[in-house]
C-alpha cells in the first residue's frame, strides 16, 4: 500500500526545509481567498505548473494525482456556470486547481518523515496549552504506520467472514475489526511505555 | 493523555483512512464523493469519548492537509479544506466530539435508540448543518447547496444506524475505552 507521494529527487524544491514549504503552501491558502481576478489567478496556476517542472516530477504521475479532483473540479465548475456567472466558475475552479497542485507540489517533493518533523516543530506553540508536541508527533507518525496494519486486520477479518458466508455481514467486519484494534492498542501502549515512553 | 490513549487516537485516526479504501461512489452530478469515511467519524466519538475521538479524526484530518491521499477516491493536500466538501470535512472533528461527549453522558443507560439518536444527530445534523453553509457561501444558494447535500442523506442513515449497532455491541467490552476511562474516574 503505498501512501507516501514522494518521489526522489535533488531539484531546488527537493532541497528546500520542509517548514518553509509547510508554511508558504498554508499562507497561500489563505491568501488565495483573498484575490479574485482571474488573470492573476492564471499567472499563479502557470508558476505552479512552472514549479512542477523545476521539481523535474514525471508528468504521468502528476496527472494521475490530479485526476481524482479533475472530476470534481470540473463538476463544480460546470454547476457554476449554470448557477451563478462564468468568472465565478473560473475563479473558483482556479483557485482550487492551483491549491491541488500547491499541495501535491509538497507531498511529491518532501519525505513523510521530514513532514512529521516539520509539523512537530509548528506544534511547539502548543506548549503553551499543554500540548506535548513530541507526543504530538509520535500520532502523526503512529498513525502513517498503523494505516497499513489496520488495512492488512481489515483484508484478514474480511477473508475469515467470507470463508463463513458473512461477507455482506458489516456487522461480523466492525465488531471483530474494532475488538482487535482495541486489544491492539493495549500490546502497543505496553511496548511503549516499556521503551521509556511512559505519561 | 496516557501512552496508551495516543495509540488509541492513532489506531482509529488510521481506521478513517482505512475506511476510505471502500469503494468510494463519486456520483457525477455530485460534488461530494459517498465514502465510509463518516461512518470512521462515528465509530471514532461512540467507541474512543469526546476529548480522543475528536483528536482521532483531528489526526486523519492534518495528515490529509499536508498531502496524503487519504481522503476516499485518493484525495490529499490542502486544496481539499478550500473545494466545495470543505465545510463537511471541517465537521468532522466537532461530529466525533459531540458524539463523544453524548455517548459519555449516557453510558449507564446507552442502548441502540440512544446511540441511534446520537450518530444521527452528530454524524448527520452536526456534519450537514456546516457542509451545506459552506457550499451555499460558494456561491449555489441554500436552496441548491441543501438539494445537492440530501442525496447522501439515505447512505449516511445506514453509517449511523451501522455505528450504532456496532457501538451498542460493543457496549460490554471489557476493553471498551470508555468504560475503562469511567472505570479510572
Amino acid at each position: 500500500m503505498l501512501l507516501s507521494l514522494y518521489i526522489d529527487g535533488a531539484s531546488p524544491l527537493h532541497r528546500c526545509p520542509a517548514g518553509g514549504k509547510l508554511t508558504l503552501l498554508a499562507c497561500t491558502g489563505i491568501g488565495i481567498f483573498l484575490v479574485s481576478d482571474p488573470a492573476w489567478l492564471a499567472a499563479l496556476l502557470v508558476v505552479c505548473l512552472g514549479l512542477i517542472g523545476v521539481a523535474r516530477l514525471p508528468p504521468g504521475v502528476v496527472v494521475r494525482a490530479v485526476l481524482p479532483f479533475a472530476v470534481l473540479i470540473g463538476v463544480f465548475f460546470g454547476l457554476h456556470a449554470l448557477l451563478s456567472s462564468l468568472e465565478t466558475a473560473i475563479v473558483i475552479a482556479l483557485r482550487f486547481g492551483v491549491m491541488v497542485l500547491l499541495g501535491l507540489l509538497l507531498a511529491m517533493t518532501t519525505r513523510l518523515s521530514a513532514l512529521v518533523a516539520a509539523l512537530e516543530t509548528g506544534l511547539a506553540p502548543l506548549r503553551l496549552v499543554g500540548v506535548r508536541p513530541e507526543r504530538a508527533g509520535l500520532v502523526l507518525s503512529m498513525t502513517i504506520r498503523f494505516i497499513p496494519l489496520v488495512a492488512a486486520t481489515y483484508r484478514d477479518i474480511a477473508a475469515a467472514q467470507k470463508a463463513r458466508g458473512l461477507e455482506r455481514n458489516v456487522l461480523a467486519l466492525m465488531v471483530p475489526m474494532l475488538v482487535k484494534l482495541l486489544r491492539r492498542a493495549d500490546a502497543v501502549g505496553d511496548a511503549l511505555t516499556a521503551r521509556g515512553l511512559d505519561d | 493523555m496516557s501512552t496508551k490513549d495516543l495509540v488509541l487516537v492513532a489506531l482509529f485516526a488510521a481506521l478513517i483512512a482505512v475506511l476510505g479504501i471502500f469503494p468510494a461512489i463519486t456520483i457525477p452530478v455530485l460534488l461530494v464523493p459517498i465514502t465510509a469515511q463518516t461512518l470512521g467519524v462515528m465509530l471514532a466519538g461512540s467507541l474512543l469519548g469526546a476529548t480522543r475521538g475528536g483528536l482521532a479524526v483531528l489526526v486523519f484530518l492534518i495528515l490529509v492537509a499536508v498531502g496524503l491521499p487519504l481522503l476516499a477516491g485518493g484525495r490529499g493536500g490542502l486544496g481539499v479544506f478550500g473545494g466545495p466538501s470543505a465545510g463537511f470535512l471541517i465537521a468532522w472533528p466537532v461530529a466525533a466530539f459531540v458524539i463523544g461527549w453524548l455517548t459519555e453522558r449516557a453510558w449507564t443507560r446507552y442502548g441502540l435508540v440512544t446511540a441511534l439518536g446520537i450518530n444521527l444527530f452528530g454524524g448527520i445534523v452536526l456534519i450537514y448543518v456546516p457542509g451545506i453553509v459552506w457550499l451555499a457561501a460558494g456561491g449555489l444558494g441554500f436552496g441548491q447547496a441543501t438539494a445537492l447535500s440530501s442525496a447522501f442523506v439515505p447512505g449516511d442513515v445506514l453509517k449511523a444506524v451501522l455505528a450504532s449497532l456496532v457501538s451498542v455491541t460493543l457496549r460490554r467490552y471489557r476493553q471498551h475505552p470508555i468504560a475503562e476511562k469511567r472505570a479510572k474516574a
